[in-house]
């Protein structure tokens, strides 16, 4: 059972000790000399003001809980598109109801967010 | 699979679900809607209310057995639908007010009722969670829906934090009992005397009725109310008293009677003591109405508490009866205190909320302070009242479960209820007004009136004829 | 007790799953913390997988680390929190109790589980394999779960209305 994972395993792996390896490897080797106007913040020649923690908007925030809630009526589809076609006529029928009529109750959300305007960036 | 006909046998829940959906194509199709949608969700409601008569002693089991339609649960729904009418007519004036009048509320209001029918109507743990969910999701906006005002803001927050952390408890038990039973189906789990008697079970168990205590606002979980109810929308406020609190106890009660697990009595009755000694004593010292009324929904879940400890057949009754008059008669006062309510001036706190406003509103205002009065009358339980028959087929019940000290205490501190109820009502009529007497505008056209009445009828039509109750939802004698 | 490799896996991911949820609670930057919190939910997925269940160890990569957290670090710039140091609080008799309250809540559940399911599970069924595939929820949850997957969308409804309610600028 477990050895089906090996291959995911491996790429995880993989990809582990590429990240740290080439980030170490890169701080190693290279030459380091700093001085002060290296350690200042790039500001395209301009003296930087302030910190770079701004404040975000509230928008950013109503666009990220949108996609989670359509992120979320999206993995309930995933199961449905692989299992429709190993089902029998009548449940086949059946199932593309259920999953039609979940759609039609979200697409009514989505209905609604365009019209109120939730998605503008004004 | 779900049938058809299985849909025909759950109108009352669709009439409310299509209405909620529609209400948002209605909110977002036409212009200047909020009136169009607050008469569509009170037919709604009406029509609601109305199937819901079909279905009484038909006691049946359908959509795949995850809904069990029955005589207490549509007595319960139908309490909520009535209380969720009420509170649907007040909110009119009551949001225009508030300058927050859009199509939205009612959609939340609706979205709700829907939750807490599935709640109550629910036959798999599954249905309970969802449906728990849909109507906290709506409460937390409900109570923050002031979206300019500081204190309601501060109460969403409270109310989601805490109610969040609570539905962690709710799940765990769900969680445990899934686990040694290998079911969520009520029906199933019920079945299995020996599970019973399985730690795991007793332990999940406890653990779900701990997260609908919270719900219900039972000591020790009642820390949230009082500063939820004072800063939510007045109305909201008696919404989430009255609704809230009787979805929770409708969906909870079957469970807790099915279970029946005898060591869970004492706890019960401890925690109805406690319940009611903290909800009488500190609403002695409190100054402002709302925080009064929300300490005082605390000792009417200590009383509802005190029905459940009983755990016996009369206990059924006691609680539906006692929550039909809590219905009329805390959503009642809520209602008053949202329509003296000050218009909204862009202040972080509400206005006119202090129990110093109430002094003299008998000369200034006769009409509703006679209203008010009634419903303290209620709340304390004298009779000829509704509040009054539901204390006693309350305590009745505990009697009847060998349990009279409980009843004794419950009688000795609702003594202690009284005097705050006719503390506010010595302050209407027999003190000197504080305000100038002329300043008082009011008019009848106040949708909180047409509220306020039906909450008056239903208060002295309950307290005049308590047959009524029993015939009307077919309760049958035990 | 047996020890192979998938024993070896579990302590190896619970040690690392209470390892870093202990991390992600006592960070000072809130950006640290929510760190931790990805390297705690991958653990828990990991522990999904060992429990052969595929699907759910698939969707909490892909909801929880891919979309709630971004919703995590929203919310952490859009309080931004200047000065954490505002943020530490005294240790109180009240932090106390709730302290000692927490561990006989941990204790009583730990004892519970132990003792009610010893001897209910010796081993894992062979459908286990089976029903944690995204083909058998597929079938279950459209055909014999229908309903509470209908309700489903009214709770997702009933979320994006309130998300738009509250958080929209200049709602009318």
């Amino acid at each position: 059972m477990l050895e089906s994972y090996i291959p995911i395993i491996i790429i995880l792996i993989i990809s582990v000790l590429f990240a740290v390896v080439n980030v170490n490897l890169s701080s190693l080797l290279g030459p380091s000399r700093p001085n002060k106007e290296k350690l200042s913040t790039y500001e395209s020649g301009i003296e930087p003001v302030g910190t770079a923690h701004e404040r975000f908007s509230v928008k950013f925030y109503m666009v990220a809980v949108l996609f989670i809630l359509f992120d979320i009526e999206v993995v309930f589809l995933y199961p449905w598109a692989v299992s429709f076609i190993g089902l029998d006529q009548l449940k086949m029928m059946y199932s593309f109801i259920s999953v039609s009529v979940f759609i039609i109750i979200l697409l009514v959300g989505y209905i609604y967010v365009i019209r109120k305007g939730a998605l503008n960036w004004d | 699979m779900i049938q058809i006909k299985d849909l025909l046998e759950v109108l009352p829940l669709l009439i409310i679900a299509f209405s909620a959906i529609f209400i948002l194509l209605l909110e977002v199709s036409i212009k200047k809607s909020e009136t169009v949608i607050f008469g569509f969700s009170l037919i709604a409601i009406l029509a609601a209310i109305a199937t819901s008569f079909n279905y009484f002693n038909k006691e049946m089991i359908i959509f795949n057995q995850f809904l069990r339609i029955s005589n207490a649960s549509l007595t319960f729904s139908v309490i909520i639908l009535i209380s969720m009418l009420i509170t649907v007519i007040a909110s009119k004036s009551y949001i225009e007010k508030e300058n927050v009048n859009f199509g939205e509320y009612y959609s939340m209001l609706l979205f709700a009722l829907m939750g807490m029918m599935l709640m109550i109507f629910a036959n798999d743990i599954l249905i309970i969670f969802i449906g728990l969910e849909l109507m906290s999701v709506c409460f937390y906006v409900l109570a923050g829906f002031l979206r300019l005002r500081q204190k309601s803001n501060e109460s969403a927050l409270k109310y989601f934090l805490l109610g969040a952390f609570m539905t962690g408890f709710i799940l765990y038990g769900i969680a445990l009992i899934y686990g040694i039973t290998g079911t969520t189906n009520l029906t199933l789990i019920f079945s299995d005397a020996k599970v019973l008697t399985n730690y795991v079970f007793i332990i999940g168990t406890a653990l779900l009725i701990i997260g609908f205590m919270f719900k219900i606002g039972v000591f020790p979980f009642h820390m949230w109310i009082p500063d939820v109810y004072d800063g939510a929308p007045t109305v909201v406020s008696g919404m989430l008293s009255t609704a809230g609190k009787i979805a929770a106890v409708g969906t909870i009660l079957p469970i807790i009677l099915a279970v029946n697990i005898l060591n869970f009595k004492i706890i019960f009755s401890v925690a109805a003591v406690a319940t009611m000694l903290y909800g009488n004593v500190i609403a002695l010292a409190q100054t402002n109405i709302k925080r009064l009324l929300a300490y005082s929904s605390i000792a009417s879940a200590g009383y509802i508490f005190v029905g459940v400890a009983s755990m016996n057949e009369f206990a059924l009754r006691g609680i539906a009866y006692y929550l039909i008059a809590y219905t009329f008669m805390q959503l009642g006062a809520f209602i008053i205190v949202a329509m003296l309510e000050k218009k909204d001036d862009g202040s972080r706190d509400y206005k006119n909320v202090d129990l110093d406003f109430y002094k003299g509103l008998g000369k200034r205002n006769p009409v509703i302070a006679t209203f008010m009065t009634f419903f303290l009358f209620s709340l304390a339980g004298i009779p000829p009242f509704a509040g009054f028959w539901g204390k006693y087929y309350l305590f009745f019940a505990a009697i009847k479960s060998n349990q009279i000290w409980l009843a004794v205490v419950a009688i000795l501190l609702s003594l202690i209820g009284v005097y705050y109820y006719l503390k506010i009502i010595v302050y209407m009529w027999f003190s000197e007004s504080l305000e100038p007497v002329s300043e008082e505008k009011f008019s009848f056209s106040d949708t909180g009136f047409a509220a306020t009445v039906l909450a008056v009828i239903g208060t002295i039509l309950f307290g005049v004829d308590p047959n009524l109750f029993f015939s009307l939802f077919k309760f049958v004698t035990p | 007790m047996k020890f192979d490799l998938e024993t070896v896996l579990f302590f190896s991911l619970a040690v690392m799953a209470i390892g870093s949820a202990i991390m992600m609670i006592t960070r000072k930057s809130p950006i640290t913390s929510a760190l931790y919190l990805i390297l705690n939910f991958f653990t828990v997925s990991g522990l999904y997988l060992l429990l052969k269940a595929q699907f759910i160890a698939i969707i909490q990569v892909l909801v929880y680390m891919g979309a709630i957290m971004v919703l995590f670090l929203f919310v952490i710039m859009l309080l931004n929190l200047q000065d954490e140091k505002i943020l530490k609080e005294k240790f109180t008799y009240r932090k106390i109790t709730a302290v000692l309250l927490s561990i006989f809540l941990f204790c009583l559940l730990s004892f519970t589980i132990y003792f009610g399911f010893s001897g209910k599970f010796t081993a894992m069924s062979d459908k286990a394999v089976e029903i944690g595939t995204a083909e058998f929820l597929g079938s279950e949850l459209f055909t014999n779960f229908s309903f509470p997957f209908e309700l489903a969308s009214f709770l997702l409804l009933a979320a994006i209305v309130g998300a738009v309610v509250l958080a929209k600028k200049k709602f009318e």
